[in-house]
Formats: C-alpha cells, sequence, structure tokens
C-alpha cells in the first residue's frame, strides 16, 4: 500500500504544482497585456515599473490576508467566532497562499526583467545583490524565502513535511514583517501608501498580540493538571499531640506526588 | 511470492482482523489545526468549534486510506492515528 | 427535618434483608461531613457481624470469582460492566498490579459512597484485601475526595484499627484526589497513579487502560467493593440484589439501600421531603448525567438495574432526584449543564467548546430568549457533540439535557413563546460551591 500511495502522492503533488504554475503563467500573460496597454498610455519605460509596483502592493495585501486568516485559524478565542465557518478559513487561508504566489511572481517577473529598475535577477534573488536601495530589496528576497518555506512545507504536510510543517509554519509571521518593511522602505511614494502600511501592519499587530498572549484552554488544562492528589496516613488524619510534624486539618501531606 | 508463502501467510493471519483500519482520534490531543480535514476532505469533517469529525466506517478503498495516511501524518498533535 | 423520615417510618422496604444497614442515613444537602441514622462499624463489630475474612489467595480467588459470576455483579459507577471479567482481564495481565476502592463519586449528589465508607469501613477493606489476594495485585488504594475529611477520618482510622489487631495485609495507600467531578474517573485515577495529573486521559483499548510499562491497576467503584465484601464474608448464595440509592430532598439527603421490588414512588414517598406535599412533576435518575423521567412514567418503576433498563434508564450512581411540581426542569437542567461544562477536564474541544456553547444555549432557553435560529443550533451543537470526549462527560450531559427537553417539553413550548415558568422553587439539586 505504501508504494501505492507514493506513486500517486507524486502524481497528485505533480496536479497541483502544475496548476499553480498555470495560474502564475496566465497572470504573467495577462499582466504583460495589461503592461502592454498601460504602455501605450504611459510610454513604454514607466510601464513596467508601475506594473511591478501594482503587483507589489497586491501581494502585500493578500499576504496580510493570508496571515489575518492563519492568526484567525489559530486564535485561541477562534471556537467563539462562529463566521466565517472553520471550513471557509481554511479554505480562504489557502487560496489567498496560492494568489499571494502569483502575485509575488509577478511583482519579481516585471522588475527583474525591468532594464531601467536596476534589480535584475540577480538582485531579485541574492541579498545585497540590487544596485537598486539594496537593503530594502534584500529584506523583501529573504521574506520572499522565509514566506516560500512556511507555504512550500505546509503544501507538503502529510507528504514529506510530515509534522515539522507546524513548528515551521510560524515564520510566517516573519516573513510578513520583512515585507512590510520592505514595502515601506522601498513601496511609498504617496502619503496614502504610508497609511496603507500602518493601517494592515497595525491590524496585524494587534491580532497577532491578542493570538499569543490570550490565554488558552491548554492553559487552563495545565491549571486543572497542577493541582495534584495528594496521600495521607493516619497520622495526618489522627495528630499525636506533641509531634513537630504533625499537620492541621485540611493540610496536605509533604509526600505530595503519587506516582512512581 | 509463491503460491505456498501465499497460502501460509494468510494462514497466519488471525482471522477476526479486517485489513481495513479506521480513522481514529485522541480529542485530547486534538487542537483543531484543521489541515487534516484539508487533507482528508472526504474522511474528515470540522464541527462548529473547528475540531474534527471523523468518518465511522472502515477505510475499503486506496483513495480514502491515502487521505488519510496524509492527515495522519500532517497532524501537528498527533492526535490522529490508524486502528481498528 | 425529619418529618418524613418519622411520618414514614420505612422499615424494611421491600421486605428484602438489607446487606448494609438497617435504617436509612440521613445527611446534609452539602458535603457528606455528618451523617445520622448508622453508627460506623468499628473492626469489632464489623467481624461479630461478619465474621473473619476469609483467605481470597489461589482457591479462596477462584470461589470469589465464581461466586461473583454466580451474581452477577456489575460495576456501580454507571457502566455496569461485569466484575469478574474486569478481574480475569487484569490478571492475564500478570501479578505485581494496583487495586483502587474508588470512591471519589463525582455526582454532587449521590452520597452512598461516603455512607459505605464512613460506616461500613471495613467492608470495603476486607473487599479490597480481597480483590488484591485474588488478582495477585501487590497494592491497594483507597481514593477518595479531598474535601472528604469525615471520609478521611474512617478509613484511616480503620487502617489503623487493622494494623492494630495485628493483621497481615499488603499495604493499602489513601489517596485525596482534588474536590472535581472527573477526579473520579477510573483514567485519570490510573493517570495519577502512573505519575500524571488527575485528569481522563484517552485509552485506545478499554480493557487494558494502563500505559505500557506500568503496573496493570483495577478500579473497583466504593459500592461495588462494598457487595464484593459481602460476597467474600458470606458467600454468594447470601447475596441479594439491592440498590443503594441518594434521594434529595431540599434540606437534606437521604441514603438507603432498597430490594429490586421497590418502586420509585415507594422510595420517594419514604425518604423525599416534599416542598409542597404533593408529588414530584418528575426523577431525575441516575445522577446529573443521568435521565429526567415524568412522573407518571417512572413512579412505577423498580429499583433495580435491569428494570431501569426497560425504562429506558440507568441506575448510574444510583441518585434519584425529585423535582417538585414548583421548580421549573428547564431551568434546572440548564443549571446542572452549566456545572457540567464547567466541570470539564478542558481537554477534549467538543466538550470544552460544544459543551460552553451548549450550556449558553440551554440557559437561553431557561431564560425564555431563546430564538429559532437558536433552537436550530442548540439541536445541532447536541449532535455534533455527541460522543467525540475521551470520557464519557460530555455525554452524560447531553442525555441528561436531551431527556429535559422531551420531559418538559410543554415547559420549552412555553419558555419559547418568551416567558418563563416562574417557578417559586429553584436550585432543587445540590451543587458543590465552586467558582463560576
Amino acid at each position: 500500500m505504501s508504494r501505492e500511495s507514493a506513486t500517486v502522492d507524486i502524481k497528485a503533488l505533480g496536479i497541483r504544482s502544475g496548476l499553480v504554475m498555470l495560474v502564475t503563467g496566465s497572470a504573467v500573460v495577462t499582466s504583460w497585456l495589461i503592461g502592454l496597454a498601460v504602455s501605450a498610455v504611459v510610454g513604454d519605460r514607466m510601464a513596467p515599473w508601475i506594473l511591478g509596483r501594482a503587483a507589489g502592493i497586491t501581494s502585500y495585501l493578500l499576504l496580510v490576508g493570508l496571515v489575518l486568516f492563519g492568526l484567525v485559524l489559530s486564535h485561541p478565542h477562534r471556537a467563539r467566532w462562529r463566521r466565517p465557518s472553520v471550513a471557509t478559513r481554511i479554505r480562504t487561508h489557502v487560496s489567498l497562499s496560492v494568489f499571494t504566489l502569483v502575485f509575488t511572481v509577478l511583482h519579481i517577473v516585471v522588475l527583474a526583467t525591468d532594464k531601467y529598475a536596476g534589480v535584475g535577477w540577480w538582485g531579485s534573488f541574492v541579498p545585497m545583490g540590487s544596485t537598486y536601495r539594496p537593503l530594502p530589496v534584500t529584506l523583501g528576497v529573504i521574506g520572499l524565502y522565509s514566506g516560500l518555506l512556511a507555504g512550500i512545507t505546509a503544501a507538503l504536510a502529510g507528504r514529506i513535511a510530515r509534522r515539522v510543517w507546524w513548528p515551521i509554519h510560524k515564520i510566517a509571521i516573519i516573513s510578513l514583517l520583512l515585507v512590510w518593511l520592505h514595502g515601506v522602505l522601498a513601496g511609498i511614494d504617496t502619503p496614502a501608501m504610508l497609511s496603507l502600511y500602518v493601517v494592515t501592519g497595525v491590524a496585524v499587530l494587534v491580532l497577532a498580540v491578542s493570538r499569543y498572549t490570550t490565554s488558552s484552554v491548554r492553559d487552563e488544562v495545565a491549571e486543572l493538571a497542577g493541582r495534584r492528589a495528594t496521600e495521607i496516613t493516619p497520622a495526618d488524619v489522627f495528630p499525636v499531640p506533641g509531634r513537630a510534624d504533625v499537620r492541621r486539618r485540611g493540610e496536605k501531606s509533604a509526600r505530595g506526588r503519587i506516582g512512581r | 511470492m509463491t503460491p505456498p508463502e501465499a497460502v501460509l501467510r494468510q494462514a497466519r493471519a488471525p482471522v477476526d482482523e479486517s485489513p481495513d483500519p479506521h480513522l481514529r482520534i485522541d480529542p485530547s490531543l486534538c487542537d483543531g489545526v484543521g489541515i487534516c480535514s484539508h487533507l482528508a476532505p472526504d474522511l474528515i469533517t470540522v464541527d462548529s468549534w473547528g475540531y474534527p469529525i471523523l468518518t465511522p466506517a472502515r477505510l475499503t478503498r486506496a483513495g480514502d486510506r491515502r487521505q488519510a495516511t496524509a492527515a495522519v501524518a500532517a497532524c501537528p498533535k498527533k492526535a490522529l492515528y490508524l486502528g481498528h | 427535618m425529619n418529618d418524613v423520615l418519622a411520618a414514614h417510618p420505612v422499615g424494611r422496604l421491600g421486605g428484602t434483608s438489607w446487606m448494609f444497614f438497617s435504617a436509612p442515613a440521613v445527611l446534609p444537602r452539602h458535603g457528606t461531613e455528618s451523617l445520622t441514622g448508622i453508627l460506623r462499624q468499628d473492626l469489632l463489630a464489623h467481624r461479630q457481624a461478619y465474621g473473619p475474612r476469609p483467605s481470597c489467595a489461589g482457591i479462596g480467588g477462584e470461589r470469589l470469582l465464581a461466586d461473583l459470576e454466580a451474581v452477577a455483579l456489575t460495576g456501580r459507577g454507571g457502566g455496569h460492566f461485569p466484575t469478574a471479567a474486569k478481574w480475569r482481564s487484569l490478571m492475564q495481565a500478570g501479578a505485581g498490579g494496583t487495586v483502587v476502592a474508588n470512591g471519589a463519586e463525582g455526582e454532587p449528589g449521590s452520597a452512598k459512597d461516603a455512607v459505605l465508607l464512613q460506616t461500613r469501613p471495613h467492608l470495603v477493606l476486607d473487599a479490597l484485601v480481597c480483590a488484591m489476594e485474588t488478582v495477585g495485585a501487590t497494592e491497594g488504594v483507597l481514593w477518595i475526595h479531598e474535601g472528604a475529611w469525615a471520609t478521611a477520618r474512617s478509613v484511616t482510622l480503620a487502617l489503623s484499627e487493622r494494623a492494630a489487631a495485628g493483621l497481615e495485609e499488603p499495604p493499602v495507600r489513601v489517596i485525596l484526589a482534588p474536590d472535581r467531578y472527573l477526579s473520579g474517573e477510573g483514567t485519570g485515577i490510573i493517570r495519577t497513579l502512573e505519575g500524571g495529573p488527575t485528569l481522563p486521559r484517552f485509552v485506545t483499548n478499554p480493557a487494558r487502560p494502563w500505559s505500557d510499562g506500568h503496573r496493570p491497576v483495577l478500579v473497583n467503584n466504593v459500592e461495588t467493593m462494598a457487595r464484593i465484601g459481602l460476597v467474600a464474608l458470606r458467600g454468594g448464595e447470601a447475596y441479594q440484589q439491592t440498590s443503594l440509592v441518594t434521594v434529595i430532598s431540599a434540606t437534606h439527603r437521604v441514603v438507603a439501600e432498597v430490594g429490586p421490588d421497590v418502586s420509585v414512588e415507594q422510595a420517594v414517598v419514604a425518604f423525599w421531603t416534599s416542598p409542597d406535599g404533593k408529588y414530584p412533576q418528575a426523577v431525575l435518575v441516575g445522577g446529573y448525567g443521568g435521565s429526567w423521567a415524568a412522573w407518571d412514567g417512572v413512579r412505577s418503576v423498580s429499583i433495580d438495574v435491569a428494570a431501569m433498563r426497560a425504562a429506558g434508564l440507568s441506575l448510574g450512581a444510583g441518585l434519584i432526584g425529585p423535582l417538585p411540581a414548583t421548580a421549573c426542569g428547564l431551568e434546572e437542567s440548564a443549571r446542572l449543564v452549566r456545572y457540567l461544562a464547567g466541570q470539564s477536564a478542558k481537554q477534549c474541544g467538543p466538550c470544552v467548546f460544544g459543551l460552553a456553547s451548549v450550556s449558553e444555549l440551554a440557559d437561553d432557553l431557561s431564560a425564555g430568549r431563546l430564538s429559532a435560529a437558536g433552537r436550530r443550533r442548540l439541536t445541532k451543537f447536541m449532535a455534533e457533540i455527541s460522543g467525540r470526549g475521551a470520557c464519557r462527560h460530555p455525554d452524560g450531559a447531553l442525555r441528561m439535557l436531551t431527556s429535559a427537553l422531551e420531559v418538559f417539553a410543554p415547559d420549552v413550548a412555553h419558555h419559547r413563546r418568551g416567558r418563563t415558568c416562574d417557578a417559586p422553587a429553584f436550585d432543587v439539586m445540590p451543587l458543590p460551591e465552586v467558582a463560576a
């Protein structure tokens, strides 16, 4: 059975990666067409730049939504919120990850191929490899790698990632932090953009703080587990007068732990 | 495998044990992460609070066993298992 | 306080000879610290009544097992599993195990185990020692609540009496469990003995509830132990199928032993103080995780495991909780569900979140503010939770609420129209004072 399932696993994996590539490819083609239209209006030189910026902002907003849904999915109070339903939350989280990837690819492809941008393929994937604003671009590059790590291990959960995907998944919040800095340092040309980054950043921060500081049910279990059973002896219940180790009624035996 | 071996193996197998397992859960370990319902949508639904409801049926189909194996392997809390 | 008891001198209710008690015991509504009606049998009185304890090692143990099978003794925690079968599965696991007499009855209303341990401690201890000898266990445990000081005094005094009499017996430890509803859950007891917390756990094989590499553990309820003691001391022929019930009144509780031919009505007339001089409208049977039964349906049912089962009820922990006509069954049920939800061990999602949600909706129903959508959610939630906890705690609460929705159906219709019962009587069933 194991060989059979492994074969089909790889097949299913191929289909899924194929789908993602298909969506990405069609997005690139569509964007290229839009880019042609834009260049007709603003001229060849500015078109890729505007398109790249637009894809970056879209990708950032999708990533914010992705992380917000992830935080809702794991929030200690999640069981108290009725809408959206849990099934919808999971589906939306997964869909957002695909669309975030698509627009990130677009963002990179457009800016890497833009000969006026000064980023290039090297700068798009190698830290400090960009001539244009090397530090902000590097933050984006590292954010990309950490995001890919969180996404790919989750997509492979149950296959090769086994149970390690869950601890790794939590680096997604670092990815968002890096991407946020990348956006703030390299992506602000109007005051409206600044307020966008502030509002979305605060939203994620508030939810993340609440998710990690709210006491969960597991804390309540730990509290219940902390109340241990105790052993008593006749001396605990019928103290011998004058003895030093006499304990008062209700006091617990010093022996405490029961198990071996 | 030569026929006598196959016969011998069959004879050794416990009589009452069905080969098809059930998908089972230790509910005290589950934290309602939700990855299982995503990986095994035909076998697992989630309740109103995000905790999995498992199919009570035996996993007779290969596709079901595949989904179940993936869900078991992906569960970060090790709450899911295949049992009888 | 004893008006009803004086008005109905019970005598030999049902015509059976008593196995344990010659009279009912009366306890306060809360706690088990004071008890009247039955005197404690010390070791001397116990030996005068029952004679010396026979050895249960080897052939003696075989005879005891055969007797337990002959009288078809089953567990009294509510599961009604055959005791002898449980013992045999432990014997298969090998010697060197632990036998536990579980006296931490979680049911706040029930007091039968406390009465047995406070008045017949040596019957339980004889049984515990016999069980250890039969199954080859090397350690005995008396498991009681930490707040049960009268019980703790009685059992530790009994152990001192046995030591002073020079009885050569394997050691029996007295362990106090936290005062919680679920402290009497068998898997939680075993988990504690293995060094873990006193919380229920999930077991893949109920016949082997202990962990690999740990001692096998046998857990029997104190009432079951006392009955084993009777069989061991008097033989199977003298055993009679009686039940220990706790009847709840507004001011006190009565623990009584009744024969299988005693009806619920007879027990209620004999042991219950009606606040309005009338029969109750319904009875809560078994425990707070038991079932409500309408008075007309349950009054003639015999207090007997088989008769109860035939009526769709379970005697469970022996609780008989009559609901006066002046009280609201929905209000009472919502209160009990709230208590049970609060007593969750918080380990399983369906219990901690599901039961809490059900409790909120039951409160809404009781307060007359449950919308049609809320009613649908209640039905959906109850179906979703059923059977999905590591232990049976949520199932018990749901069973009680389900029976309440059936038995008090006219009240449900009334409450749905935005009204309440405005019942003068409330807080009928005693609950320990717990933080909400």
